[in-house]
């Protein structure tokens, strides 16, 4: 059977709903988890290293600028790990009913995209309610959301297929998305890097992205290189990526 | 061929799996375009037209690709070579449940096999209702987690929502024992009413006699390759005779090389008595058919040579099954003790069989020429003129008894 909404809306939540089922806590979990990840980070390098945020006029202003570049990256960084398993996971079930494989990886990714909308709203809601939410930048929110749509889609569903014939993948990735969580500036920010090595940052398809969260949230500028460091990651890696899955798709199925 | 008329064609498909023996040179050969693959054909060049409205049986040894026959119908693989085109909807019960999710409600998997199959949202209601009637859950075990259910209730389930999506063709992987007795009756019901109302059915079964019923025609699948098709009972005869030689591998090679040649080696006149010169089956339609129907009459003819003026003869024949068991025998000096055959020359000896009660199978005739004591064995023939027993008739086994019904009390 052929791609259609329906039947990803009904895979979704299946995939939302299951995940957390029969578990105590339920869909908390989902939250949770990254609430726990963002308290770890705010008190160790707010409290212990001494970060601090110029250009965020609060006492709070790390907790902020960490929230703005983690929300995406955790989005990010699961929805890529949950798409790279998933056809893999799905192998005997895909020899058995006639279905539209690229359901499998854009759920694992809608699904994170879910936490982080949820997530998003709260930290927009306490950015009002601390008074320092600037609306200069916030026009940048859907262009960064759609470019991290396009750029994991693309990244998710020729992570899928290759990992169909090239299981070594799957062990990669936890290195692959921990080396690129380190090298983006989540946890600090670009004026801290070094001057001569600021370009090299602009090679990690991420970091344009989470500097353009950066710029939408806490309304630092959004200067071009970054940009057009954007533009082109998006394309390469995201358009490029559903390109090389439709290129691909006629080997699945041949690996039984 | 006739695609209006047709349900299933296929024209030269095959389908090759790519065994690598190291995953980078897959990469490589997607961007070089050089093979670097050895090949496994798990079909071979299948030309085959399924017409609407047929019960179409596969049959066949495990491994002989009747799995991805079926999964080609629908829709899981892609052929490699050749044009398979399949009109209508599909329903496969490859594996009922496949897809089910046990943390979710009964319903909640009837809804995703509903998107699953296409079917719009305007008519999921109504196939939920049909599914969950069919199935006879009720309304309260369908909130349930399917994990919940017994395996029966997971089964009738399943193939409720694989059927109520109104295919065109159903393609069934032995599936049709689900659930209790009851459930049963009615799954196989279901199945034949997909029959009356004209729909494809595409039948893969190791039930013979399921097969034998249900299918018009049959193909056999041997080593990836079509080995025969045609009317059920000519398929499923070659397959049962083959199965048969297969559990008595030291034959299987000695039957197939005797061809129903004359019998023994030409041998010099004067060294033996007496030979067996040729052995004949006639049938009202000629001498020596391919295949004989059960409860034809034939006539089985002895040709031989008779060397020596004093030698004093009888003839034996058995008929036995290509697996060598014996299924009848006789012999001249069982009925003629006392009328031993003599003088020199060829002599043609018959003996008629009427209404030949044989059922389907492959069989063979043995031939013996001895004394007349009955006791020494001057020349034999053994499994020569293979021949093949077709029924038209629903009894099985060996051969046909007559019998009577009879109501008492």
């Amino acid at each position: 059977m052929g791609f259609s909404w329906q039947l990803l809306r009904v895979w979704l939540r299946r995939e939302v709903k299951s995940r957390y089922a029969g578990s105590f806590a339920g869909a908390l979990w989902a939250v949770m988890g990254p609430v726990f990840t963002v308290l770890l980070f705010y008190v160790l390098f707010s409290f212990i290293f001494k970060v601090r945020i110029p250009e965020i006029a609060s006492q709070a202003g790390y907790f902020y600028f960490l929230l703005a570049g983690i929300l995406p990256w955790l989005s990010i960084s699961e929805g890529l790990s949950r798409a790279t398993g998933v056809i893999v996971g799905h192998e005997q079930f895909l020899q058995k009913q006639a279905f539209a494989v690229e359901i499998l990886p854009v759920t694992a990714i809608a699904a994170a995209l879910l936490t982080q909308i949820v997530g998003t709203v709260i930290c927009v809601v306490l950015m009002a309610w601390a008074g320092i939410l600037t609306i200069q930048f916030l026009w940048l929110f859907p262009v960064a959301l759609l470019a991290q749509i396009v750029l994991t889609l693309g990244l998710g569903l020729s992570l899928a297929v290759f990992a169909v014939h090239f299981r070594d993948l799957l062990h990669a990735m936890p290195l692959l998305l921990q080396f690129f969580f380190y090298a983006s500036p989540i946890l600090y920010q670009m004026t801290m890097v070094p001057e001569a090595f600021r370009g090299l940052f602009l090679l990690n398809p991420f970091a344009p992205l989470i500097m353009t969260y950066h710029s939408a949230m806490l309304g630092v500028p959004w200067p071009l290189p970054v940009a057009i460091a954007l533009m082109f990651w998006v394309l390469l890696l995201g358009c490029g990526g559903i390109w090389l899955f439709r290129v691909m798709k006629p080997t699945l199925g041949e690996a039984a | 061929m006739n695609d209006v008329a047709s349900a299933i064609s296929l024209n030269g498909v095959g389908k090759v799996y790519r065994i690598y023996s190291n995953p980078f040179d897959r990469i490589r050969e997607i961007f070089s375009g050089k093979s670097r693959h050895a090949q496994h054909w798990a079909l071979r060049a299948a030309t085959l037209d399924i017409a609407k409205g047929e019960t179409f049986g596969l049959v066949g040894e495990n491994g002989a690709g009747k799995s991805t026959f079926l999964k080609l119908v629908a829709g899981t693989l892609k052929p490699s070579v050749g044009r398979l085109q399949v009109h209508g909807r599909v329903a496969a019960l490859l594996e009922l449940g496949a897809g089910f999710h046990p943390e979710e409600s009964g319903r909640e998997n009837v809804m995703l096999m509903a998107a699953m199959n296409g079917i719009p949202a305007s008519q999921t209601d109504d196939y939920i209702r049909e599914v969950v009637a069919f199935s006879e859950l009720s309304a309260d075990v369908i909130e349930r987690p399917v994990k919940t259910y017994s395996s029966g209730m997971f089964m009738r389930l399943a193939f409720s929502a694989a059927t109520a999506v109104d295919p065109d063709v159903l393609v069934i992987d032995e599936a049709l024992s689900v659930g209790d007795m009851h459930f049963q009756k009615k799954s196989l019901d279901r199945i034949m009413r997909f029959r009356e109302r004209g729909k494809t059915v595409l039948f893969c079964s190791h039930n013979l006699y399921q097969v034998r019923s249900l299918c018009s025609r049959a193909i056999w699948m041997h080593h990836g390759e079509v080995r025969e098709s045609g009317d059920t009972e000519g398929v499923v005869t070659a397959y049962e005779s083959y199965e048969r030689a297969k559990d008595k591998p030291a034959l299987a090679e000695t039957s197939g090389a005797l061809t129903g040649e004359p019998a023994s080696k030409p041998v010099r006149a004067g060294s033996i008595p007496a030979r067996i010169a040729d052995v004949l089956i006639e049938t009202p339609d000629g001498i020596n058919p391919a295949t004989i129907a059960t409860f034809q009459s034939i006539r089985i003819i002895f040709e031989v040579d008779i060397f020596d003026p004093d030698c004093r003869f009888h003839i034996g024949f058995a008929i036995t099954r290509n697996d060598r068991e014996n299924v009848f025998g006789s012999a001249t000096h069982f009925d003629f003790p006392e009328q031993a055959f003599s003088g020199s020359g060829l002599h043609r000896i018959a003996v008629r069989i009427p209404d030949l009660p044989l059922l389907s199978g492959d069989y063979m005739l043995s031939v013996y020429l001895l004394d007349d004591t009955g006791l020494q064995v001057i020349d034999m023939a053994e499994a020569i003129r293979p021949f093949r027993v077709l029924q038209t008739k629903r009894e099985f086994g060996f051969m046909y008894m007559p019998h009577q019904w009879e109501r008492q009390g």
